[in-house]
């Protein structure tokens, strides 16, 4: 039995609670989002108009992090429930604190707070940095529960369709996420989020 | 809301006079919206069309009005009082249709819909700050797109704008090393 199958969807929510308040965030259903019609109909715009977005179905599927707050789609395992909130709360962390926590890392990191909203939309190259950090986050959890890692050509496929990246941005996720699974593959446990996930499963009796 | 806008489309489609009068308010909001300046000059350069569209936006709701009578009155031989009845009754569906749902409460877990509105309300700040704010990114290194290396025991990858970029934190605050392996830097545990 791998740890994902200990993981009930009471647990999976609760686990996810606390990781969300730990992260200073606040917990929201997307379906409670009032206007998310609207939002739908943009991405169906844009998707038709040839950008690389997703669709309106396929954003509805889409979980988010805006600011503090963790918006999560309706529909999830466990095991997924959880994995996609520890990648949202990498967000929320970024939006505190900024792409690295201080003296975390050695290069120029991206700042948090307005800077990060601004980067985020305006800079591919901020937006893939954030978004490798919280796949990675996506990693960890997943082979924390004993869940299978979606391969390299995975992980780049869904950053191509989901964040209106060129493909020289593409290419530079790619690798930046091939050092993340040659790491997490080896146990290596780095996000805030991943590491904040392991402590709260075994303090439940999940790990 | 999707419920509400299907409905108030499907009440829209359901008579042509509906359809009618919906296109005209559209239409009326539309060159409302222009600047003055703009309506000024397009008055100017195409009268012959906007007073026909005037005119239209005039005549439609007293012609709408007009026909009914002549349906349901003239024609179909009913009292005006039925007449104002079948309105009133259409008003009443129409207020029907658009009755907004009853809202459920949020499910244990997650946030109750009031903290919704604040949370419009940061979203709309938070992007006026970074707006206002205009973050540039570091300056560039001047590396090569796509190179790869550990660089004080952090893999790094240069970007497409020509910065060393962390691909992660410095390894040895996790108990691991940077190990280039198959081109890829990376934090490693147990391997040399």
């Amino acid at each position: 039995m791998i740890p994902a199958d200990r993981l009930t969807p009471e647990g999976a929510l609760l686990a996810a609670r606390e990781l969300v308040s730990a992260s200073h965030g606040v917990l929201v259903r997307k379906s409670d989002v009032p206007g998310m019609a609207i939002v739908r109909g943009v991405f169906d715009a844009l998707h038709a108009a040839g950008l690389a977005v997703p669709s309106g179905a396929e954003f509805d599927r889409y979980s988010h992090a805006l600011g503090p707050f963790v918006v999560i789609a309706d529909g999830f395992s466990p095991a997924e429930l959880l994995a996609v909130v520890a990648h949202e709360c990498e967000h929320v962390r970024q939006f505190w604190e900024g792409e690295y926590a201080k003296g975390q890392t050695v290069g120029a990191t991206l700042n948090g707070g307005a800077a990060f909203a601004w980067l985020y939309l305006v800079e591919p190259e901020a937006r893939v940095r954030f978004e490798a950090r919280a796949y990675r986050t996506t990693l960890e959890v997943l082979r924390l529960l004993g869940a299978a890692l979606p391969s390299i050509d995975d992980l780049t496929d869904s950053l191509a369709r989901g964040y209106a990246l060129d493909a020289a941005h593409v290419t530079f996720g790619r690798q930046l996420l091939e050092s993340a699974l040659a790491s997490v593959r080896n146990g290596v446990y780095t996000t805030t989020s991943g590491v904040r996930v392991e402590a709260i499963l075994k303090r439940h009796g999940v790990l | 809301m999707k419920t509400m806008m299907l409905n108030l489309w499907a009440w829209l489609i359901s008579d042509p006079a509906y359809a009618i009068a919906a296109a005209l308010v559209v239409l009326v909001m539309f060159w409302k919206a222009l600047p003055a300046k703009l309506r000024v000059s397009i008055e100017t350069r195409f009268p012959r069309a906007v007073g026909i569209v005037r005119t239209i936006v005039a005549l439609v709701p007293d012609l709408i009005g007009a026909a009914r009578v002549v349906r349901y009155q003239a024609v179909g031989g009913q009292p005006r009082v039925v007449v104002s009845d079948r309105a009133a009754a259409e008003s009443d569906k129409l207020r029907e249709l658009l009755k907004p749902e009853e809202s459920k409460p949020s499910e244990p877990g997650f946030v109750e819909r009031g903290v919704l509105a604040v949370f419009a309300g940061v979203c709309v700040l938070a992007l006026g700050v970074a707006l206002l704010a205009g973050c540039p990114m570091p300056a560039p290194d001047g590396c090569s797109p796509g190179a790869r290396r550990c660089h004080e025991d952090t893999p790094q990858v240069c970007s497409p704008g020509q910065r060393w970029t962390p691909a992660d934190v410095t390894c040895s605050t996790v108990n691991a090393s940077c190990i280039v392996r198959e081109g890829v830097p990376a934090c490693l545990r147990g391997e040399q």
